[in-house]
């Protein structure tokens, strides 16, 4: 009988690579009793969906961030010394 | 007349650069390195590789382009040599989550309520860069590799001189940890 903690390792891996059916099946009969594992699973695929979707939110969260005054400077010298 | 058709494309004009792509290269790399003082190195190198190497940009494709191409080669060149002689790390979440026969704790599922789906996609954002930076470097730079930049495990594991079921084990513990976290920032 698997637990939990080996279901939700393999919940987590089935997003890496390709699972074994019975490994697949394992995973789907426990998620059918277990909310908690399930939950988990949707949690999951929720933020690969995102993630793979909405990557754009990923760098917009710094959208106010510009670089320093001494780097910007440091920088444009950098690249006038080097033209 | 054969002529015509390249003559549109401006040459790379490099004094323009730093003002015309220098925050935007930065924001990327602050994403991906979570560290102002890396990100800022990083954009640097890009800059002077760019330059060193303008002959090769030959109005392929756009500057802007470009430049993100050099930028995230350097991006994981840094996330390399950042974790070269770091051994696995051992930070594990799962006895927080678990107990010794592996079943999860009362407090985890007394807490089970929220689901990542339910909540508004500023708000999952917000909590996934504030969850991802309370990750060991490791697993943040591995799973943002992986779910952010869509490599592959074994891609993950030839960029950092690891082996892909290492890559599977950080996937495992940055997951619950990132999953955890995002569901009791609004509790």
């Amino acid at each position: 009988m698997l637990s939990c903690k080996d279901i939700t390792k393999l919940v987590s891996e089935s997003l890496d690579r390709k699972l074994p059916w019975w490994t697949r099946v394992n995973i789907r009969m426990h998620s059918l009793l277990c909310g908690v594992c399930s939950g988990f699973r949707k949690d999951l695929l929720h933020i690969r969906d995102e993630s793979r979707r909405h990557s754009e939110e990923f760098e917009d969260f710094d959208k106010d961030v510009q670089l320093s005054d001494d780097a910007r400077n440091r920088m444009r010298k950098l690249m006038e010394s080097n033209e | 007349m054969s002529e015509i058709g390249e003559s549109h494309i401006a040459p790379p004009n490099p004094s323009t650069w730093v003002d015309e792509y220098g925050d935007g290269l930065y924001r990327y790399a602050l994403s991906r390195l979570r560290d102002g003082e890396a990100a800022e190195e990083v954009v640097q190198e890009t800059f002077v590789a760019a330059l060193r190497h303008v002959d090769q940009f030959a109005g392929r494709g756009t500057e802007h382009g470009w430049l993100f191409g050099i930028l995230k080669r350097k991006i994981i060149d840094l996330i390399r040599a950042r974790n070269r002689a770091v051994s696995i790390e051992e930070e594990d979440p799962s006895d927080a989550l678990f107990d010794k026969s592996g079943r999860w704790r009362a407090e985890i599922r007394k807490a089970e309520k929220y689901r990542l789906a339910s909540l508004e996609r500023e708000d999952f954002w917000k909590a996934f860069r504030q969850c991802l930076a309370g990750l060991s470097r490791q697993h943040a730079d591995v799973f943002t590799l992986r779910e952010i930049d869509d490599q592959s495990a074994e891609e993950i594991g030839k960029a950092l001189e690891i082996t892909s079921s290492n890559v599977w084990v950080i996937l495992y513990r940055a997951r619950l940890k990132l999953s955890n976290c995002m569901k009791t920032q609004w509790e």
